[in-house]
């Protein structure tokens, strides 16, 4: 017999929210996801073993509503994976602006980078870093930003992002070096050092 | 923090790429497809050219000698830390309507005969 309450569910609907809001940025969207969410494991409660939190089997169940849900978008095809962003400039593909035509680099990839020196444990502990990675991912366009987060957060295999992100498992290894030299270079433009 | 484009690269960085360029290009060896490979990296194990290139690369150029830790770290940073913030510490909310609509759909699926 399951010992999840609605309340206990509802305390972490909180979570379930921003956790929807950064892989998806539709408020609207995000709530549906919360909902379906915490249905589905009032459905499903008596299968939680507590062998894990109860917020941890939740971020379990809403990764597959997440990737049901753009799924479903990569069928619509509206969307353009490697679309840039309007108006903010980080959206161009971040190695033609980091390097010129011979392939070499056009500014200093190491000023402003000392940060970067320091020892990951150390780097995780500050707290005004950690914002500004959020920050700078935010800033990626939402394709690109999706395809990473799942990637490097939620680690999932190179096909499975990319599936979910509605690119070839091919194309993705070119985005997410995109992605990781767009975000190394947004810490440098912002040079946040120790 | 400040927030200023960051310079070109150091001068002896330019006048040796400047002359290597014609090798390093052919090659794929130019300081782009470092950087390129430094990702890929994280995501797929690269072959035993592609691991020479990397070496070979490293050798001869002190300004790409520190990227592959870079990026490392990075990854480090973003896999352990690049959820959103909890709501209580400056993530969007969410609303109380959608907290009722919520609530109430949960008990309504409680009322169910068999709860499923």
């Amino acid at each position: 017999m399951s010992t999840i309450t609605i309340e206990a569910l509802m305390s972490e609907a909180p979570r379930l929210h921003a956790h929807a809001l950064n892989r998806l940025s539709d408020h609207h969207h995000a709530e549906d996801l919360v909902q379906e969410t915490l249905l589905t494991a009032w459905r499903k409660r008596d299968t939680f073993d507590g062998r894990s939190a109860l917020g941890t089997w939740l971020i379990g169940i809403m990764k597959f509503k997440i990737l049901d849900h753009h799924r479903a978008a990569v069928r619509t095809p509206s969307s353009n994976p490697a679309e840039p962003p309007a108006a903010d400039g980080w959206g161009t593909d971040p190695m033609d602006r980091l390097f010129d035509r011979h392939g070499s680099w056009k500014v200093d990839p190491n000023y402003g980078m000392e940060l970067l020196a320091e020892a990951p444990d150390t780097l995780s502990n500050r707290s005004e870093v950690l914002a500004w990675v959020r920050r700078c991912m935010e800033r990626l366009p939402e394709r690109l930003r999706l395809l990473f987060s799942m990637r490097e957060v939620d680690s999932m295999s190179v096909p499975e992002a990319a599936a979910a992100a509605g690119v070839t498992a091919g194309s993705a290894g070119v985005l997410l070096t995109r992605a990781r030299h767009q975000l190394r270079a947004c810490l440098q433009h912002h040079r946040i050092t120790p | 923090m400040t927030s200023s484009p960051p310079p070109p690269p150091p001068l002896s960085y330019r006048l040796m790429h400047a002359v290597m360029w014609p090798l390093l290009m052919p090659l794929r060896m130019s300081c782009r497809h470092f950087a390129r490979l430094c990702s890929e990296r994280l995501d797929r194990s690269l072959t035993f050219y592609e691991r020479v290139c990397l070496r070979m690369h490293r050798l001869i150029c002190g300004v790409c000698r520190p990227l592959p830790g870079q990026l490392e770290k990075l990854h480090h940073l973003v896999g352990c830390c690049g959820e959103p913030p909890a709501p209580e510490e400056g993530g969007a909310e969410l609303s109380s309507e959608a907290r009722t609509a919520i609530r109430e759909a949960l008990q309504n699926e409680t009322r169910k005969p068999d709860g499923a």
